[in-house]
């Protein structure tokens, strides 16, 4: 069975995750912590893109969101960890509204610009509504999740507790888009006409995958500002939006493993390039670019017995009917 | 086999009963109040010459397109100006004429699809794991759909990767899942060789037996004529003529229609 080889890689990627963060320098967990919170936004965005099939190009804005909720509730009124996080996603999830009311009527490249615009008003909007979001200046002093007298301090354990969501978010997304719920999405991503003629609810299942598409970003807005424990407009710009879409894209679109695959590729590459000082950006483009090229289905098709996720094989250029 | 059985109870329906149903596209009338009773358990064929407002009529019937005027009752329920997934809940299942797999999916999940309404649990199930042996359920299902149409060694293939018959036979599947009272069919047998013909024929013929009842849009006359309980005649987006199709083959209308205007009346004249 080739289900035996995506077995075997997937154990030693958790094996991976798991030991070698321990004996890691603090700047190389720092970026750990990192890729753990963009494999948290790549999934948000594979979701909406690689199975409802609906481009985003602003969910930075979501991440923007579900910070500044933590941010303010954790700063201004002094609430524990927990209450930060639910409310955080809780807002960033009723958020996602804001952009299903659009899909209902657009989609492909009219809804990527309204997403673009989402985006972009979002960073407008904390550098502007100075009395809730402090400007430019940001919001500091932000505390480290509290479990009664212990305090998270320490980067390792940030790390294994972002891990933690990874690995839940990307196990209850796994369990959703293979029931039926997720093939709707898949289906309405294909025909959404002949979806809603085989009785898929179109309306209620944009509304269903915004939602949590927007909370997963939410939740990963959350550990960030928790982490870094000053944010600032600067952080949540377009740029973080395409580079979301990038992990997705890079690491196999439609694909879970894909998305944290490719949140660890296009996180560490260009910290791995810096040594190429003003050239990382070029080399770091012409390394997606070769991979988009070599590998329509993502990284993760590399991993022998990964295309039985229908999804790999139609990505792309690799789409042959 | 086994799958249509069981739901053979399903199938016992009312007529579907629809009056002065009418669609304009500006000022093109294209269908212009039609009149249709479908009796149950019957394969009921739409006939007409190319744009007299059949597709149209499937499109108004199954919510793709909004009627300006008329009703459409089905099972005694008003259907008209009901969204798609509403009409496909109450019982109307359709497959299109320009084929519609959802491409990027297996067989089976094209299948899979029809069941959407009624999964069996909840995304709360789905949240805690409790809904792989409903889902398993769901899949042997869709596989005796499969293998009732004949494709079932097809399953796990990308849909579009199968022949346009075998791709029409998965719609036909995919339709059955949601275990209608009525199915539309708009097309079915178009780019299908002799031999494919043939098999759906039997195919539908089997899906009657079984007590579905059907409407069925199709140009190739023979299997019109040999298949069909009832015709019903359209031109120009009006009703011609209805009846069984003995009637329907010696109607004068019904033959003006199909070869032209100055036809008809020359043979009048002639016999006059």
């Amino acid at each position: 069975m080739k289900n035996i080889s995506f077995s075997v890689v997937v154990a030693t990627l958790i094996l991976v995750a798991i030991f070698v963060p321990m004996t890691l320098s603090s700047y190389q967990l720092q970026i750990a912590v990192m890729v753990g919170i963009f494999a948290l936004l790549a999934l948000s965005l594979n979701l909406l893109s690689g199975y409802a099939g609906m481009i985003s190009l602003g969910h930075a804005g979501f991440f923007l969101i579900g910070s500044y909720v933590s941010a303010i509730l954790a700063t201004r009124y002094g609430v524990s960890f927990g209450v930060s996080l639910v409310g955080a996603v809780a807002v960033t999830a009723l958020s996602g509204l804001l952009l299903a009311v659009p899909a209902m009527k657009l989609s492909g490249h009219f809804l990527a610009v309204i997403t673009i615009a989402f985006g972009l008003i979002l960073h407008l909007l904390a550098i502007n509504l100075e009395f809730i979001t402090n400007g430019v200046s940001g919001i500091s002093g932000i505390a480290r999740p509290r479990f009664g007298s212990w305090v998270m301090s320490s980067d390792l354990s940030y790390y294994f507790m972002v891990l933690g969501f990874v690995a839940t978010v990307a196990l209850l997304m796994a369990a959703y888009v293979r029931s039926g719920y997720g093939r709707a999405l898949r289906a309405l991503r294909d025909d959404e006409l002949a979806a809603g003629c085989m009785g898929v609810n179109i309306t209620v299942a944009k509304i269903h995958v915004f939602v949590i598409s927007a909370g997963i970003a939410g939740l990963a807005g959350c550990l960030y500002a928790h982490y870094v424990r000053y944010i600032n407009p600067e952080s949540f710009t377009i740029d973080i939006s395409i580079r979301i879409l990038i992990m997705v894209v890079v690491g196999g679109i439609g694909s879970i493993w894909g998305s944290i695959i490719g949140a660890f590729v296009v996180y560490v590459l260009p910290e791995a390039l810096r040594i190429l000082n003003d050239y990382y950006y070029l080399v770091f483009g012409f390394v997606v670019i070769l991979l988009m090229m070599v590998l329509p289905g993502g990284i993760v098709s590399l991993i022998p017995g990964s295309s039985k996720t229908v999804n790999n094989i139609s990505a792309g250029r690799g789409y042959r009917p | 086999m086994t799958a249509l059985t069981k739901e053979s109870v399903l199938f016992e329906s009312d007529l579907m009963q629809v009056r002065g149903l009418t669609k304009r596209f500006g000022g093109l009338t294209a269908v212009d109040n039609v009149d249709l009773n479908i009796s149950t358990g019957q394969i009921h064929g739409l006939i007409g010459p190319n744009g007299s407002g059949k597709t149209t009529c499937i499109n108004l019937l199954s919510g793709v397109l909004r009627p300006d005027e008329g009703s459409i009752l089905l099972d005694g329920r008003e259907l008209a100006n009901k969204p798609t997934h509403t009409i496909a809940g109450a019982g109307l299942a359709r497959t299109f004429q320009n084929i519609r797999v959802f491409g990027r999916m297996s067989v089976l999940e094209n299948v899979l699809i029809g069941f959407n309404q009624s999964l069996g649990y909840s995304l709360l199930d789905v949240l805690t794991l409790r809904n792989l042996k409903a889902e398993r359920k769901l899949r042997e299902e869709a596989m005796s759909l499969l293998s009732f149409v004949g494709i079932e060694d097809k399953s796990s293939a990308l849909a579009t990767s199968l022949s346009y018959g075998e791709q029409r036979l998965i719609e036909i599947a995919r339709a059955l899942a949601l275990k209608p009272c009525i199915l539309l069919l708009d097309e079915p047998l178009v780019g299908m060789n002799p031999t494919e013909v043939d098999r759906v024929v039997v195919l539908l013929k089997r899906m009657r037996d079984q007590g579905l009842t059907m409407l069925l849009v199709e140009h190739k006359m023979r299997v019109v004529m040999s298949i069909c309980d009832q015709i019903t005649v359209l031109n120009f987006g009006r009703h011609v003529a209805s009846g069984c199709p003995d009637d329907i083959r010696a109607n004068p209308e019904v033959i003006s229609a199909y070869l032209g205007e100055s036809h008809g009346i020359r043979k009048r004249t002639a016999k006059s």
